[in-house]
C-alpha cells in the first residue's frame, strides 16, 4: 500500500513538475520570418485603395451622393488614419528595418526582395508617397516618431512644413542610393523597373514642391527645378486592378448592389457645354434617358446636384441621373495614380511662374496637358481637340493662368479625388459651390484627426491641435494652403 | 515548490493513525422523536474509527469489532438534525437507541465544491451558491446559462432573443472588470467543458454550454470568488460553475424509468412601436407614372413623359418612392396607388390574372411585421433509465429536442445521449464512467446586426422598411419565371432590388446550416487505500466537431456566395489525486493533493467563394468564380498543474482552509511559465457557542472570511513575432505585419480576492439571510492594449493595469407559510456593485477602448472604454451640447451635438447598480405554483434599433401632434406660409407641423422650435445620447403550475408518479425604460461585452406543458 502511495505521488510530481513544452508555443499558422517581396506586394495594395477612395471625389465635386448625402454635406469631421500606419506604412517600415539591420540584411528571406539598396529605395519612395497623401488630408501627423512600435506608443505630430522638407530629402536619397543590377521583386506596379521608380520619385518630388508654391515659393522653385532636371515620368502611372473580386476596382464593388454616387450636375453641365468628350467616359447614361444602344451620348448624361439634403435628394430618382462611367468602375478598370496630363499642367505652371524655361511655352504645356488627358481617356481626335481648344473658356490665358490651369487640371485629375481637392485648395479653381445643405458653410479644407487619438495619444494630439491654431476641424487651412 | 507540497502531504500522513485492543459491538434502533416511527437508512458513524453502519428497514443497526474505549457516535439523516453522543464501549454488546429530530430546513445541505468534493454547507468558508437541477430545467429551459438568470446573487445574464434560437447567453459573475471579457469555467463532473461562443456572418451560433442537457443536472454550484475557484487554476479567474449530473444510486431500485414530454409554443413578444400613419418612401407625395412605368413630369398642369419630353394625356398612376427604404411617404388615407407588386407580371391576388397595373387603396398594415413571424413550436421528449445493484449504479438518458423558430424556415434540433455509471470492483476499487454525446443541427438561424451578408429581415423591419407593406403579398417572393421580386424596387421601369431582397427570399433561399457533434465525459478509477485515504486517476475529455455554412442564393440582390467553416477542438485532462479525510472527536481533517495535465488542440478551416458562384445555387467551394478564400488555423496548448488543499474543522464550529496551486503554461515564455497562487479562508459557526444554545430564534449563524488568489494566462502564440498571410494579389503572394505587437516578456496575471460573509438562519431554518462582501483586485492583466496606430501597431500585448471591484451579495430565503397542506417559499437574490474602478492602465495610457459597435457609418462614434481613475465600462460618445445644463438648440431647429468639438462625453457605465431575482413557490396539497422574476437597476446600453427606427420614419415617435395640435409630419411653415425645415415657435404658422424641440440657445435663453421630423431625426443620428438608455428592467421569467397525481390514483398502474405542468416562459416584461425594447436580451452576436443592440431579432414568449411519468 505504501508503495502504491509513493508511486502515485511520484507520478503526480514527475508529471507536473517540469513545465518543459518544447516547441508547443511555436505558431504553426504564420511565418516568423517575412519574405520582403511578399511584404512589398501587400504594401503596394494601398495605392489602389487610395486611387479608388471616395471622400475626395465628393469634396472636389466629381461625384454627388444620390440619397445618403451625409458625406457630401460634410457631416463627418473625423477621419481615421490608423489603417495607413498599421497597414502599408508598417509593412514598408519592416522592409526598411530588415534591409538595414546587420543581423537580417543578408538573410535569404530579405534578399528575396532584391538588393538591400533597391528595396530601401522603393520602400522609402512608397512611404513618402503615402505620407504625402496623409499630410495633405490632416496637416500635422505623426511622422518622425511614428512606426517605432513598442518604443513609442504615443508618437508626436510633426508640422506639415517639416514633413514636406523631409519627404523631399527622403525621395532624393532614395533615388541616389539605388543600386545597379536587378530591381525589387514583389512589385507589381512597376515590376521592379528601377528606372520607373526613379521617375515616379522625381515626379512626386515635383508634385510636393509645387504644392509649396504659395507658402514658400523659393523652395518650391528650387525643388521643382531639381526634380524636373532629374527626369519626370513619361507615361501614365495607373493602378492595375484584376478581375478577381479580391483585387478588383473598388468602384465596381460599390456599385455591385448600390447606386450611391452620381456624377455632379456641375461637372456634367460644364463638360457638356464645352463639348468635352471625356464626359462620355466619366459618366454613364441616366437610366431614364438611355436609348439602349450601348453608346453613351451627351444628351443621355444628367448630373446630380451636389450636397442636397436627404429630403431634396429623395425627390430625384436614381434612374434620372448618371452614375460614374464604366471606364472607371469595371472590375479591371485601372485608376490613375500619376498621369502625363498632370505632369504637363505642372510644367505649364512652372513655366508660367518662370521657374523653368525649356523652350516650350506655358500655353503649349497646357495644351499638351489637355491632349494627354484626352488620350488617357481615349477620346482624343485632332479635329474635336482643335475645336475644344478654340473655345474661350478653354483657351489658355496667361493673365488668368490659375483659373485656366486649375479648371483643366481638375478635369484631368478625375477621379483622383484627394489630389484634385489639394490642387483646388492650392489654386482656388474651379469655383465650386459648397453643399447647400452642408453641416458647415464651406468646402472642407482639411480632415479631422481620428477620435481615438484624443483618447490614446492625447498629449501629442493636443500639441498637434495647437499647431493647427486650436481647432481640429474641417475648416482650418493647412500650412501650404494660403 | 516540491518541498512545500511534500511537507503538506506529510502533514496529511501524520494524521493518519490506527488503534487496536479488545473489542465489542454497538447496536440499537433509530426512531423519529416526534412520531416514534422507525427510520431506515440512517447513517450511524463513529468518527474516531472512521466506521459506521446504516439502519435497516426496521430502523436497527449494528457496528461490530469496536475496540474498547470512549467514542463519539453520530447519526445523520437527510432532513434531520445531526445526533451526537459520547459512549463508552467496554462490553460485548452496547445498546444505544437514538431518537432524532426532523428539521424543516436542511441546515446540513451538502454542496459540491472544487474537484467534486462535497462539503457540508456549514463548513464552507467562502461564497458558493447552489441551484438545484429542477429549478434550472423548469419551464422548458434548455440553456444552462440563461436558466441561471436571477437565481444566483452576483450573477448577471445578458441573454439573447428567443427568435435567435440558441443564441448566446453571456454570464457575468460579480460584474465585469479588466480589459478582456471574463467568463467562468464550466466543469461537469470534473470535466472542464468549453463555453466558447461562435458567430458567422452576423448569425449568433450560441455558446457551447448549451450542449448540456439540463434534465440531467442534479445541481449547479457557482463559485464566485477566487477562494472557491483557485483550485481550478488559470481559467477560474472569472469564477467556476461546477455541475453535478444525476446518476443512479447503489442499492436503489434496480430499474426506474422516467419519461418526460414538453411541448410549447413561442410567439414574438417585443417589437418596437411602429407608426401606422405614413407609407414608405422618402417624399410625402406620390410620384406620377404612366401605367406602363414611365416617369411623368408635371409642369403648369400638363404631364410630360420625363424621358422624351412628350406631352402626356393618358391615365396617371400614383407610385410610391419604392427605392427609398424608409417611411417618410404619403399619409395612408385609402388613396388609390400602385403597390410594388403591381410592377411585376404575376398574379399576387390569387384571381388567376396578371396583377401588373393594379391600383389598391393605401392603407396601414399595423401587424405586418408581426405577421412575418411564425408561431415557434418546441417539442422535447426525454427518457431516462436508472438503477443500481449492490455494487453498481447507472443512469442513461436519451433526449430529443426539436425547435422550430419564430423566424420562418428556422429550426434547431438537438439529440442527446448521456450515460453515468459506477461499478465497485471490490470494497476498495471503484470505476466511474460518464459519457455525454450531443448532436446539434440547425437551419436558418437568423443573422443579426447591421449589415450581415445573407440579409436580416428583422433589421429591415425595424430600420429600413415601408410601413404600408402587406406581408401576404411579400410571401410570394418568386415570380412564375423563377426570378425573385421585392418591395424595394429601383423604379417602376426597373423592378430589381436596390437595398433589400424580399424578406421571404432571405429566409427561404439564403439558408445557413450548422452541424455539431459534441462528446464530453470522464472515466475515473478510485482506490481506497484505507478508509481515510483514497487515490484516484481520472481522464476527462471534451471534443467537438462543428461545421457551419452560409449561403447567398443566386438571383437576389447580392452576388451569390457560399462559405463554410469546419472547426474541431479537443481538450484532454489527465488527473491524479490523493484524498485524505478523517474525523477525530473534536477535529476533522480533509486533505487533497492533485496533479493535472491539460492538452488542448483546436483546428479551423474556413473557405468562401469569391466573385460569385460559377453554377447558380451550387453551394460548394469548387463553384467559386474567382480563386476562393481559404484559411487554416491550428492551435495547441498544454498546461501542467499541481494543487492541494487542507480543510480543518473543530467541533463543527470553526473551519479553516488552505489552498495552494502551481501552473505551468505552454503559452507563456519558456523561462517564465510557472506561477503559484494560494488561498486562506476560515469560518466560524458562532451559534455552536453555548450562549446560543438556550434560544430558538437564531438557529444557525456563521461568519466566513477568505483571502485568495487565482492566476491567469493567455492563448498560445502571442509572445513571438510572426507575419500574417494575406490573400494573394494575382500570382503574387502577400504578407503583412500584424496589427498586434507581441510580447516576449509576458507573465501570468494574478487576481486577488478578499471576501467576508455572514450566514444567519432563523426559526429552525425557516428564514435565512446570507450576505457577502467582496473585493477583487486584478493586477498585471494580459491585455491587448489599444495604442495609437501611428506607432505602426493598433494594439500591444502587455501586462498592465490594476482594477478593483467591490460589491455585496445577499440571499434571503423564507418559508412564511408552512402547514399540512400549504407551503410558501420565497427566495430573493440581490447583488450590488459598490465600486468598479480602473486604478491604473499602462503608464503610457490613460484610456482604453474595449469595444465599438459594428455598423457602417464613420464620423460620429460611440465606444466602450476603461479610463484610468474612473469606473470601468463607460460609454463614451458625443452627447447633447449643454448650456447651463440645458440642451442647446441650434438655429437649424435640432439639438446641438458635441460630436464636432468633444466626441468623448461620458454617458456612464454599462454595469448595473444592482440586480437580482425573486422567486415564489406556493404549494397546496398536490398543486405547486412557481413564479420567478428577475430585475436590474441601472447600467446603460445603446440601441441602434431605436436610432434607425426614428431615422427611417418607422417609429411611433416620428408621428403624433405638436403643441399647435398639428401632425408633426405636416410641413413646417413660417408665419408667411413658406415651407421651411424649422421655425421658431413664435414665428410658426398656425398650421405648422414639425417636431417640438425645446431647449436653450447659445446664451442660455429658452427657445422653442418646430422642426421637420426627417431633419430632426437625421441630426439625432449624430447625437448618440438620445439612444443611450438605462438598462433597468423587471421581467417575469417563469410562471409554472404543477399538479402531481396522488399516488392513490395511480396505485393500480405500473406508474409510480405522474405530474403535469403548465408554464409560461418570459411571459411579461413588467418594466423597462422603453417598454418596446427588452434590455435583458440585447446580446445580438456571440462576442462582445453585451452593451449595444442593433438589428437584434425580437424576443419571444413561450407557453407550454410538461408531462413527467415515472415507472
Amino acid at each position: 500500500m505504501k508503495n502504491l502511495l509513493t508511486t502515485t505521488l511520484a507520478a503526480i510530481l514527475l508529471m507536473a513538475g517540469c513545465g518543459k513544452f518544447g516547441s508547443t508555443n511555436v505558431d504553426p499558422n504564420s511565418p516568423s520570418q517575412a519574405r520582403t517581396d511578399l511584404l512589398m506586394t501587400q504594401a503596394e495594395r494601398s495605392v489602389g485603395t487610395y486611387a479608388g477612395d471616395v471622400d475626395g471625389t465628393l469634396y472636389t465635386q466629381y461625384f454627388a451622393e444620390t440619397y445618403y448625402t451625409d458625406a457630401s454635406r460634410y457631416s463627418s469631421s473625423h477621419y481615421d488614419f490608423g489603417g495607413w500606419y498599421d497597414g502599408p506604412l508598417e509593412d514598408l517600415q519592416t522592409i526598411i528595418d530588415l534591409n538595414s539591420n546587420p543581423d537580417t540584411k543578408s538573410a535569404s528571406y530579405v534578399l528575396a526582395g532584391g538588393s538591400n539598396a533597391n528595396q530601401l529605395a522603393v520602400a522609402n519612395i512608397l512611404k513618402a508617397y503615402y505620407f504625402h497623401t496623409m499630410t495633405d488630408r490632416w496637416g500635422p501627423i505623426p511622422y518622425s516618431e511614428a512606426l517605432k512600435g513598442g518604443d513609442n506608443y504615443t508618437p508626436a505630430y510633426d508640422s506639415q512644413k517639416s514633413i514636406y522638407m523631409d519627404l523631399i530629402s527622403k525621395l532624393k536619397a532614395a533615388v541616389n542610393n539605388m543600386a545597379s543590377g536587378p530591381g525589387v521583386t514583389g512589385d507589381y506596379i512597376f515590376n521592379g523597373d528601377m528606372g520607373m521608380w526613379t521617375k515616379f520619385a522625381n515626379t512626386l518630388r515635383a508634385r510636393i514642391a509645387l504644392r509649396m508654391s504659395e507658402v514658400d515659393p523659393s523652395t518650391a522653385e528650387t525643388e521643382f527645378k531639381a526634380a524636373y532636371n532629374d527626369g519626370l515620368i513619361t507615361e501614365d502611372v495607373m493602378y492595375p486592378y484584376l478581375s478577381d473580386d479580391n483585387n478588383d476596382n473598388p468602384w465596381q464593388d460599390r456599385f455591385q448592389t448600390r447606386t450611391d454616387y452620381a456624377i455632379t450636375k456641375f461637372m456634367a453641365d460644364t463638360m457638356k457645354s464645352l463639348g468635352d468628350q471625356r464626359v462620355l467616359k466619366y459618366a454613364d447614361p441616366a437610366e431614364d434617358l438611355d436609348n439602349g444602344d450601348g453608346v453613351t451620348q451627351m444628351n443621355e448624361i444628367v448630373g446630380m446636384p451636389y450636397g442636397l439634403s436627404k429630403d431634396d435628394a429623395a425627390a430625384i430618382s436614381y434612374t434620372a441621373v448618371s452614375f460614374p462611367g464604366h471606364a472607371i468602375r469595371s472590375s479591371t478598370s485601372p485608376l490613375p495614380v500619376m498621369t502625363m496630363a498632370e505632369v504637363n499642367f505642372m510644367l505649364a505652371e512652372a513655366t508660367q511662374r518662370g521657374w523653368i524655361s525649356t523652350g516650350t511655352t506655358a500655353a503649349q504645356y497646357y495644351q499638351m496637358g489637355i491632349k494627354a488627358s484626352m488620350q488617357q481617356w481615349g477620346t482624343y481626335d485632332a479635329a474635336t481637340f482643335a475645336n475644344y481648344m478654340s473655345q474661350s473658356e478653354v483657351a489658355y490665358d496667361p493673365a488668368n493662368w490659375k483659373q485656366k490651369i486649375g479648371f483643366q487640371k481638375w478635369l484631368a485629375l478625375f477621379p483622383q479625388g484627394y489630389e484634385s481637392w489639394s490642387e483646388w485648395r492650392r489654386l482656388g479653381y474651379p469655383v465650386l459651390t459648397p453643399a447647400p445643405a452642408g453641416a458647415i458653410s464651406q468646402i472642407p479644407v482639411r480632415q479631422g484627426y481620428p477620435e481615438s487619438e484624443s483618447e490614446l495619444n492625447s498629449d501629442s494630439y493636443n500639441k498637434a491641435v495647437d499647431m493647427l491654431g486650436g481647432n481640429d476641424n474641417l475648416t482650418t487651412n493647412l500650412w501650404w494652403d494660403k | 515548490m516540491v518541498k512545500k507540497l511534500l511537507s503538506l502531504l506529510s502533514l496529511c500522513l501524520f494524521m493518519a493513525g490506527a488503534a487496536f485492543g479488545q473489542s465489542g459491538s454497538l447496536t440499537g434502533k433509530v426512531t423519529d422523536k416526534s412520531s416514534g416511527e422507525a427510520l431506515p437508512g440512517v447513517n450511524i458513524f463513529i468518527p474516531g474509527l472512521q466506521r459506521g453502519a446504516a439502519t435497516d428497514a426496521q430502523g436497527k443497526y449494528t457496528i461490530d469489532d469496536i475496540d474498547y474505549g470512549t467514542y463519539t457516535v453520530r447519526a445523520t439523516y437527510v432532513g434531520y438534525k445531526t445526533y451526537k453522543k459520547k459512549i463508552t464501549i467496554n462490553q460485548q454488546t452496547t445498546t444505544l437507541n437514538i431518537q432524532i429530530t426532523s428539521q424543516t430546513e436542511k441546515l446540513n445541505d451538502v454542496v459540491v465544491t472544487a474537484y467534486g468534493l462535497t462539503r457540508q454547507e456549514r463548513s464552507l468558508t467562502s461564497s458558493v451558491q447552489e441551484v438545484k437541477g429542477d429549478q434550472l430545467a423548469e419551464a422548458g429551459n434548455s440553456d444552462l446559462v440563461s436558466s441561471l438568470a436571477g437565481k444566483v446573487a452576483g450573477v448577471q445574464i445578458i441573454g439573447s432573443p428567443g427568435s435567435a434560437i440558441g443564441g448566446t447567453s453571456k454570464i457575468r459573475i460579480r460584474g465585469e472588470s479588466g480589459l478582456s471579457q471574463s467568463s467562468p469555467l464550466i466543469v461537469v463532473d470534473g470535466t472542464p467543458i468549453s463555453n466558447q461562443s461562435f458567430s458567422s456572418q452576423g448569425r449568433d451560433l450560441g455558446n457551447l454550454a448549451q450542449d448540456l442537457n439540463l434534465d440531467d443536472i442534479e445541481s449547479v454550484s457557482v463559485l464566485k470568488g477566487a477562494a472557491a475557484a483557485a483550485m481550478y487554476g488559470n481559467r477560474a479567474a472569472g469564477g467556476v460553475i461546477v455541475i453535478k449530473t444525476k446518476g443512479g444510486s447503489v442499492g436503489e431500485r434496480p430499474f426506474e424509468v422516467k419519461y418526460s414530454n414538453t411541448t410549447s409554443v413561442s410567439q414574438v413578444s417585443t417589437l418596437p412601436n411602429y407608426q401606422n400613419k405614413y407609407a414608405g418612401g422618402g417624399t410625402s407625395s406620390f410620384i406620377p407614372y404612366t401605367p406602363d412605368g414611365q416617369l411623368l413630369d408635371l409642369q403648369n398642369g400638363q404631364y410630360y413623359i420625363d424621358k422624351t419630353g412628350q406631352p402626356y394625356n393618358g391615365q396617371v398612376d400614383n407610385a410610391l418612392d419604392y427605392a427609398t427604404d424608409e417611411s417618410w411617404g404619403p399619409e395612408m388615407k385609402g388613396q388609390m396607388f400602385r403597390p410594388w407588386w403591381s410592377w411585376y407580371h404575376a398574379d399576387f391576388t390569387g384571381d388567376g390574372k396578371d396583377d401588373y397595373g393594379t391600383s389598391i387603396p393605401l392603407e396601414p398594415h399595423p401587424n405586418n411585421v408581426k405577421n412575418f413571424y411564425d408561431n415557434g413550436v418546441q417539442e422535447t421528449n426525454s427518457i431516462s433509465i436508472s438503477g443500481g445493484a449492490s455494487n453498481s449504479s447507472y443512469r442513461v438518458t436519451v433526449k430529443d429536442a426539436n425547435q422550430q423558430g419564430v423566424i420562418p424556415n428556422s429550426k434547431l434540433d438537438k439529440w442527446y445521449l448521456d450515460f453515468n455509471g459506477s461499478l465497485a470492483h471490490s470494497d476498495k476499487l471503484t470505476s466511474k464512467l460518464s459519457f455525454n454525446y450531443v448532436n446539434t443541427q440547425s437551419q436558418g438561424r437568423p443573422a443579426q446586426g447591421y449589415s450581415p451578408l445573407p440579409g436580416n429581415p428583422t433589421q429591415s423591419f425595424n430600420q429600413w422598411f415601408h410601413r404600408n407593406l402587406d406581408m401576404s403579398k411579400l410571401r410570394q417572393y418568386q415570380l412564375p419565371d423563377g426570378t425573385y421580386d421585392t418591395w424595394n424596387i429601383i423604379s417602376p421601369s426597373n423592378p430589381n432590388p436596390l437595398y433589400w431582397n424580399n424578406p421571404y427570399f432571405d429566409v427561404y433561399q439564403n439558408v445557413p446550416h450548422e452541424d455539431r457533434d459534441r462528446f464530453y465525459g470522464t472515466y475515473s478509477l478510485t482506490y481506497e487505500l484505507t478508509p481515510n485515504l483514497q487515490v484516484a486517476g481520472k481522464i476527462h475529455g471534451d471534443v467537438y466537431k462543428f461545421k457551419t455554412d452560409d449561403r447567398v442564393a443566386s438571383g437576389g440582390l447580392n452576388q451569390d456566395w457560399y462559405a463554410t467553416t469546419n472547426r474541431d477542438r479537443r481538450e484532454m485532462n489527465y488527473e491524479g489525486s490523493i484524498q485524505y479525510q478523517r474525523d477525530f472527536n473534536d477535529w476533522s481533517v480533509k486533505g487533497f493533493l492533485g496533479g493535472n495535465y491539460r492538452d488542448q488542440t483546436y483546428n479551423r478551416v474556413s473557405q468562401s467563394t469569391v466573385g460569385g458562384l460559377s453554377v447558380p445555387n451550387l453551394y460548394n467551394i469548387s463553384a467559386s468564380s474567382d480563386r476562393p478564400n481559404v484559411s487554416g488555423y491550428t492551435q495547441n496548448k498544454k498546461v501542467e498543474s499541481v494543487y492541494g488543499t487542507v480543510n480543518l474543522g473543530y467541533q463543527d464550529m470553526v473551519y479553516a482552509d488552505v489552498t495552494l496551486r502551481n501552473d505551468w503554461s505552454s503559452a507563456l515564455p519558456q523561462n517564465n511559465n510557472s506561477y503559484l497562487y494560494y488561498g486562506f479562508s476560515g469560518s466560524f459557526v458562532f451559534t455552536e457557542l453555548p450562549i446560543f444554545q438556550k434560544q430558538n430564534i437564531l438557529s444557525f449563524g456563521k461568519l466566513r472570511a477568505s483571502y485568495s488568489q487565482v492566476g491567469n494566462d493567455l492563448s498560445p502564440y502571442q509572445i513571438a513575432s510572426t507575419y500574417n498571410v494575406q490573400t494573394p494579389r494575382g500570382s503574387n503572394p502577400a504578407l503583412a505585419v500584424p496589427n498586434t505587437r507581441p510580447n516576449p516578456n509576458l507573465k501570468a496575471a494574478i487576481k486577488t480576492d478578499t471576501e467576508l460573509g455572514l450566514d444567519l438562519r432563523f426559526l429552525k431554518g425557516r428564514f435565512r439571510v446570507d450576505g457577502t462582501w467582496y473585493q477583487s483586485v486584478s493586477k498585471n492583466e494580459i491585455l491587448n492594449l489599444q495604442v495609437s496606430p501611428a506607432s505602426g501597431y493598433s494594439q500591444a500585448l502587455i501586462n498592465a493595469g490594476k482594477f478593483t471591484k467591490k460589491g455585496v451579495e445577499l440571499q434571503v430565503n423564507g418559508t412564511p407559510v408552512q402547514n399540512k397542506d400549504w407551503n410558501l417559499d420565497l427566495t430573493l437574490n440581490w447583488s450590488k456593485t459598490l465600486s468598479n474602478k480602473v486604478n491604473a492602465l499602462d503608464p503610457r495610457l490613460t484610456s482604453r477602448l474595449l469595444e465599438k459597435p459594428t455598423y457602417f457609418i464613420g464620423g460620429s462614434v460611440i465606444g466602450l472604454y476603461a479610463r484610468e481613475g474612473e469606473t470601468w465600462g463607460k460609454i463614451i460618445a458625443p452627447g447633447y451640447k449643454r448650456v447651463n445644463g440645458q440642451p442647446e438648440v441650434a438655429s437649424s431647429g435640432y439639438f446641438k451635438g458635441t460630436f464636432a468639438e468633444d466626441p468623448t462625453v461620458d454617458h456612464g457605465t454599462i454595469l448595473p447598480d444592482w440586480n437580482g431575482g425573486f422567486r415564489a413557490n406556493l404549494s397546496y396539497k398536490n398543486f405547486s405554483f412557481t413564479a420567478f422574476l428577475d430585475f436590474q437597476k441601472g447600467g446603460k446600453f445603446y440601441s441602434l434599433t431605436k436610432l434607425w427606427n426614428n431615422y427611417s420614419g418607422l417609429g411611433a415617435e416620428t408621428v403624433g401632434s405638436n403643441p399647435l395640435g398639428n401632425p408633426i409630419r405636416d410641413d413646417v411653415v413660417d408665419a408667411n406660409g413658406n415651407v421651411v425645415s424649422s421655425v421658431e415657435m413664435q414665428n410658426a404658422g398656425s398650421n405648422s407641423g414639425g417636431v417640438y424641440v425645446k431647449g436653450v440657445d447659445a446664451n442660455g435663453n429658452a427657445v422653442e422650435y418646430l422642426t421637420n421630423p426627417k431633419v430632426y431625426y437625421l441630426a439625432q443620428f449624430y447625437n448618440k445620447e438620445q439612444y443611450i438608455y438605462d438598462a433597468s428592467y423587471i421581467k417575469l421569467r417563469t410562471v409554472k403550475l404543477t399538479y402531481s397525481l396522488p399516488t392513490s390514483l395511480i396505485a393500480k398502474t405500473p406508474l409510480s408518479g405522474i405530474d403535469v405542468s403548465l408554464f409560461a416562459n418570459d411571459p411579461l416584461l413588467i418594466y423597462a425604460t422603453k417598454m418596446d425594447l427588452d434590455p435583458s436580451i440585447i446580446q445580438n452576436h456571440g462576442n462582445g461585452f453585451g452593451w449595444w443592440e442593433g438589428g437584434t431579432v425580437p424576443g419571444t414568449r413561450t407557453f407550454g406543458a410538461t408531462v413527467n411519468l415515472t415507472f
